[in-house]
């Protein structure tokens, strides 16, 4: 019986929840609500600079974004970098899953603006973000380490030059 | 009712039923922010905006009761009981936000409720341990 009385106050102050949203002019949009407001402060992403980016990129909790069009992934981007670019229309619940674990996740492009897309909407779900100052050439330019090879996973993605 | 456990009940239902009515109408003044609260938790994110809108008058229902119910009425340890497993979500809710490092407010009432730490999670381990008393009182 205790069950029953429990499951009904539950019930009943949920319905009566729902009902006083659905009339009060500032209720929350149940369906098409977004955290496009989260954390207003962290919503613009820091920049760093290569060589803190390259002490940021030894520790393994770290997480490298490429958002660059596949074929300068290929070319050339920084070791263990994933592929992301803000083309992709939908980030995959295990890439979601990584980026909600990453300790720090660091966003470069061909340069700064390029990387701001991904970055500051990474920000605004309140994920420790910071784009890399000047893109990848900045990276080349301080003679960093690279990698170059095939894109994996890029397939499905709709970015081209 | 004049009992050493006799007080003790009335003492922790009314303020375990006050502490519930308090943070649901704090939550229910500003449900927008209260669903930034919750994403800002980023466990099931997703959900934010149903329990900003559920969770404040569940919160209120069992504090009515709560503080209402005298303490043989069956009503008691059900609202108990409600306010424990509420207390058993929101305990996994902030323990995972401080093992994961999440630097953010905690909500429990309403928008600048402070940081979420381990006395938080001592809190909420503590009104579910009364919550669960209550139940067996």
């Amino acid at each position: 019986m205790i069950l029953f009385r429990t499951a009904a106050l539950l019930t009943g102050a949920t319905a009566l929840g729902l009902i006083a949203n659905a009339v009060r002019p500032d209720g929350v949009a149940l369906f098409a609500w977004q955290a496009s407001t989260v954390c207003e402060t962290t919503a613009s992403a820091g920049e760093i600079t290569p060589e803190q980016a390259q002490s940021l990129c030894a520790d393994p909790g770290t997480l490298v974004l490429d958002v660059r069009p596949h074929q300068h992934f290929e070319r050339g981007h920084i070791p263990q970098a994933r592929h992301l670019p803000c083309t992709q229309e939908r980030l995959e619940e295990e890439t979601f899953e990584e980026l909600s674990n990453a300790s720090a996740i660091l966003v470069y492009g061909q340069d700064t603006e390029e990387a701001r897309a991904v970055a500051d909407s990474l920000a605004r779900r309140s994920l420790p973000v910071r784009v890399l100052a000047g893109g990848y050439p900045s990276w080349e330019a301080a003679g960093l380490a690279c990698s170059s090879g095939p894109c994996e996973g890029c397939v499905g993605t709709v970015h081209d030059e | 009712m004049t009992s050493r456990r006799g007080i003790l009940l009335w003492t922790v239902k009314l303020l375990l039923g006050g502490l519930l009515l308090y943070a649901g109408v704090m939550k229910l003044l500003h449900p927008a922010a209260f669903a930034e609260e919750i994403a800002n938790y980023r466990f099931l994110p997703e959900l934010a905006p149903i329990l900003a809108v559920v969770l404040p008058p569940v919160e209120i229902a069992l504090g009515a009761v709560l503080i209402a119910a005298r303490s043989r009425n069956p009503w008691l340890p059900a609202a108990a009981l409600g306010s424990t497993l509420l207390m058993a979500v929101f305990a996994v809710a902030v323990t995972q936000a401080v093992l994961r490092g999440i630097d953010t407010s905690c909500g429990c009432f309403g928008t600048d409720s402070g940081p979420v730490t381990w006395l938080t999670v001592m809190r909420v381990i503590g009104l579910g341990a009364a919550s669960g008393w209550l139940v067996r009182a």
